[in-house]
């Protein structure tokens, strides 16, 4: 008897201790992953300067309607649009880009991103738009599948609008004249390389020096570099002509 | 009569609008007042009762035509913003505004739009699924409500208002014996700084106690009781229908208190078992899922805190962030497998990076460019001028130079001005400087030799002096160097001042009218990393120190190489003013000068 308690006991300690190391080590597993996952549902992005027509498109394409928004402050998310992907807006005030690059980061699958510029815009003022674009396609571009940028020309109910290839051409002259300064611009502070402490997690910035590589010399930017498709059409929120952009959302969502 | 009210989500949907002057209801207006709440959150102050918040809207670029006063209430879940938008701040405004909010908030909950808000976000639907009825109501209601009540505050203000000077003339008379027209001085308060603050907005009447009993009485009717208070025969003329309509939403104002009171009864009750906390603990630390509250928070917020001012952030930032992180999680669910600490880690995460990035893009080499590439009707060059403001040792000059060494990388000709006319060796230090840059430019440059125009430097660069003196001296030197710049073909003017100690109003005054005589393109302060607390302060004294119309443009933080990973005077610049970080100094030679990094300084922050 006195064997088989012992046996029963020896038995229970194994468990337990098997057990508590188990926990331990997924607690610890835990501790050190808790870096981000990456968000594995599809999704499509809405993005683009501040006052381009974002949010009022993507109420358009969600509910059908024509409203008035404000400048947002968070994203607009519809899941399971079409019942197939995520569908994002995000916030276009500079200081909110940060939400855009991380979501770039860490989603899995980019279905695709929606651009949205104001075309009764002077394209001499193009220069942040661009500047926000070049952010953009530094990330898609080093990403592991091509995303393709559909850059909707909304407003064009305005006499003041602009074709849709005049603002593809105009962009193109902006970003390659960005890509130029920012080759020209200080480089960015680095833990190892400027103060010397050995900080372990060296950031990931450097990623996007890849892209910017290939565009040395007097190379002008073309979209039709890129590995993502890039096209530009025309539409307008308020007129409810947005068939060209919901054309290119099927395809991308059939894709 | 206010502008405007609207009721709107932080993504932007816009829920409820309304504009009193029935004209088209302007967004641009809401859109300038974001853009303020985004940008520099710190300039909102809360009322006096702590309920609502102001927010002074100054005019930018040309989305505002004119500034405006706004006062809003920001309610979490749902997160909804109402915004009442009016023309200046005054006592009849502010107490219009405060009536107006307390009615909207008041309606709305009666009406209880926001359970089907939340219900319409949980479900993945549109906002506004299900609500046409209820804001057609809310609309129809706030507007019958509000034109009776705005009469009867008017009225309420008006008379409160003599009866006060009434009150105020009795005390006077017995109080001017003792201290001579005490009331016609404002309040005064004294800053951290130990300066004056600016007296203008504050009620001197809070501090007379000798009269509160009387005007305790005559206040206007706080907004709770303001549907009960209105004098029925104040309606006479009134038609039936009117009458009824305010009657019925009486009803619901009254009715809906009673059901909050039950509610929050049942809430209390329903979270108090055993079971209930056991898990919790588990879902707290391991599962996720756990709908946050205050008191899984303290802990966590605690401990954060402690890191931030361990990190040399102040002790007022660091509270702003931790109740950003607050803001955010109470009341939202952790995701599965996290714990409520990463939730707050992560939320912390994003309130820094939010404070640190800027707040509008800065693409110098951009605006150069733009401006030097124009000339004047006489053909002469538009120099773009940089000057440089700063606390005494900070590394001005030193700063300054680095730009130089970089501007001139960039094929620009720099004019360095030697606008420090008070400390001696400043016009020697800046020699220095410009000879070992052109000396960087240029190897076959002899030190000490002259250029062509008899001036220390050369063709790249070249130093503008005149000696040492009092303020005037500085404006007037300056306007010859932008002067000279035009005429000798210059991109680039770059201005040295005098450091100077950020709470003497005596060496700070001069610089409204530097600012306002010379016009520099950019204003940029330098602040060293090392300096800890003091940073809010410095911060903003310099800021203010130009004047209403003017701002600094952006910060060099300077000696990040001897600071180790304590960055924390990076956010209290940043927080105190909501202006960027452009440059962070990192070494002593031409070339340690680098853009900042967002992500580089939270993280380090966070590490």
């Amino acid at each position: 008897m006195a064997d088989i308690n012992n046996v029963v006991a020896i038995a229970l300690t194994c468990l337990l201790v098997v057990l508590t190391t188990v926990a331990y080590f997924i607690l610890t597993a835990k501790k050190s992953s808790s870096k981000k996952t990456k968000k594995r549902e599809p999704a499509v992005f809405i993005t683009g300067p501040s006052r381009s027509g974002k949010t009022a498109l993507f109420t358009l394409l969600t509910t059908g309607d024509v409203r008035n928004t404000v400048t947002s402050q968070d994203i607009n998310i519809k899941k399971k649009y079409e019942n197939k992907v995520d569908l994002i807006d995000f916030p276009g005030h500079v200081k909110l880009h940060y939400k855009l690059i991380d979501s770039l980061r860490n989603t899995e699958h980019i279905k695709g991103l929606i651009f949205v510029v104001d075309a009764t815009i002077d394209p001499k003022r193009l220069t942040d738009t661009a500047e926000f674009l070049l952010d953009i396609l530094s990330i898609t571009e080093v990403s592991k599948e091509p995303i393709d940028i559909l850059i909707a020309c909304n407003k064009s109910e305005s006499f003041t609008a602009r074709p849709p290839n005049k603002i593809k051409e105009a962009l193109e002259k902006e970003v390659s004249m960005a890509i130029a300064r920012q080759k020209k611009s200080l480089s960015e502070v680095n833990q190892k390389a400027d103060l010397g402490a050995g900080a372990d997690d060296a950031t990931d910035d450097n990623e996007n020096a890849g892209f910017l590589e290939n565009f040395n010399g007097d190379v002008t930017f073309t979209f039709s570099m890129l590995e993502g498709e890039v096209d530009a059409s025309k539409g307008s929120v308020m007129k409810k002509d947005i068939s060209n952009w919901e054309k290119w959302l099927d395809d991308k969502l059939s894709a | 009569m206010f502008d405007q009210l609207a009721i709107f989500t932080g993504s932007g949907q816009v829920l409820y609008q309304y504009n009193c002057n029935g004209k088209k209801f302007a967004e641009a207006q809401i859109n300038a007042f974001i853009n303020q709440i985004i940008i520099s959150p710190v300039t909102a102050k809360d009322t006096l009762n702590g309920k609502y918040s102001i927010v002074n809207v100054t005019p930018t670029e040309k989305q505002t035509p004119r500034s405006f006063c706004s006062m809003f209430y920001l309610s979490r879940q749902p997160e909804l913003y109402y915004v009442i938008t009016y023309a200046e701040q005054s006592l009849e405004l502010n107490k219009e505004a405060e009536a107006t909010l307390d009615l909207a908030l008041a309606l709305w909950d009666s009406l209880e739009i926001d359970l089907q808000v939340t219900q319409n976000l949980k479900q993945n639907n549109d906002i506004l699924a299900a609500l046409t009825d209820d804001l057609m109501n809310f609309d129809e209601y706030l507007r019958a409500k509000y034109n009776e009540s705005i009469k009867h505050v008017i009225k309420n203000v008006s008379t409160n208002e003599e009866e006060k000077t009434s009150v105020v003339e009795k005390s006077n008379n017995i109080n001017r014996k003792n201290n001579k027209g005490n009331n016609n001085k404002g309040g005064r308060k004294w800053g951290r700084d130990g300066m004056v603050e600016d007296t203008s907005n504050i009620d001197s009447s809070v501090l007379d106690f000798s009269s509160t009993a009387i005007s305790s009485s005559s206040t206007p009717a706080p907004a709770s009781e303001l549907d009960t208070s209105i004098d029925k025969d104040n309606f006479g003329s009134r038609t039936d229908k009117g009458e009824f309509l305010i009657k019925e939403i009486d009803d619901l104002l009254s009715t809906n208190v009673e059901n909050k009171k039950e509610k929050l009864a049942e809430k209390d009750e329903s979270s108090s078992s055993y079971l209930n906390s056991a898990f919790g603990f588990l879902q707290k630390n391991l599962l996720g899922n756990k709908t946050i509250t205050d008191k899984d928070l303290k802990p966590v917020i605690s401990s954060l805190k402690k890191k931030l001012i361990s990190k040399n952030v102040a002790p007022e930032a660091s509270d702003y962030l931790t109740n950003l992180v607050k803001k955010d999680l109470i009341g939202s669910k952790t995701e599965s497998w996290t714990t409520v600490e990463d939730a707050a880690r992560d939320s912390l995460t994003n309130a820094l990076t939010q404070v640190l990035t800027p707040g509008v893009s800065v693409d110098l080499l951009h605006e150069i460019q733009n401006k030097t590439g124009t000339r004047t009707s006489d053909g002469r060059k538009n120099p773009y001028v940089f000057s440089v403001v700063g606390v005494n040792g900070v590394g001005k000059s030193t700063n300054l130079s680095k730009l130089a060494f970089w501007l001139l990388q960039n094929n620009f000709k720099v004019l360095i001005v030697a606008c420090d006319t008070f400390r001696s060796g400043a016009v020697e230090q800046l020699r220095v400087h410009v000879e070992n840059l052109a000396q960087l430019m240029d190897e076959s440059h002899i030190r000490g030799s002259k250029n062509k125009r008899g001036k220390t430097g050369n063709d790249y660069v070249e130093l503008f002096e005149a000696g040492y003196g009092g303020s005037d001296l500085v404006t007037k030197i300056a306007k010859q160097a932008i002067k000279y710049a035009g005429d000798e073909d210059f991109d680039i003017v770059l201005m040295d001042t005098a450091g100077r100690r950020h709470n003497d109003a005596t060496l700070m005054s001069p610089l409204k009218s530097f600012a306002e005589q010379a016009k520099p393109d950019k204003i940029i302060m330098v602040g060293e990393a090392l300096v800890g607390t003091d940073s809010v302060q410095q911060a903003k004294n310099f800021n203010d120190a130009f004047g209403r119309a003017r701002n600094l443009d952006f910060f060099i933080i300077s000696k990040c190489d001897t600071v180790g990973d304590m960055l924390g005077a990076m956010v209290n610049m940043v927080y105190a003013t909501g202006i960027p970080i452009l440059f962070v100094g990192v070494g002593q030679t031409y070339t340690d000068l680098r853009t900042l990094s967002v992500s580089w300084a939270v993280n380090t922050l966070m590490a």
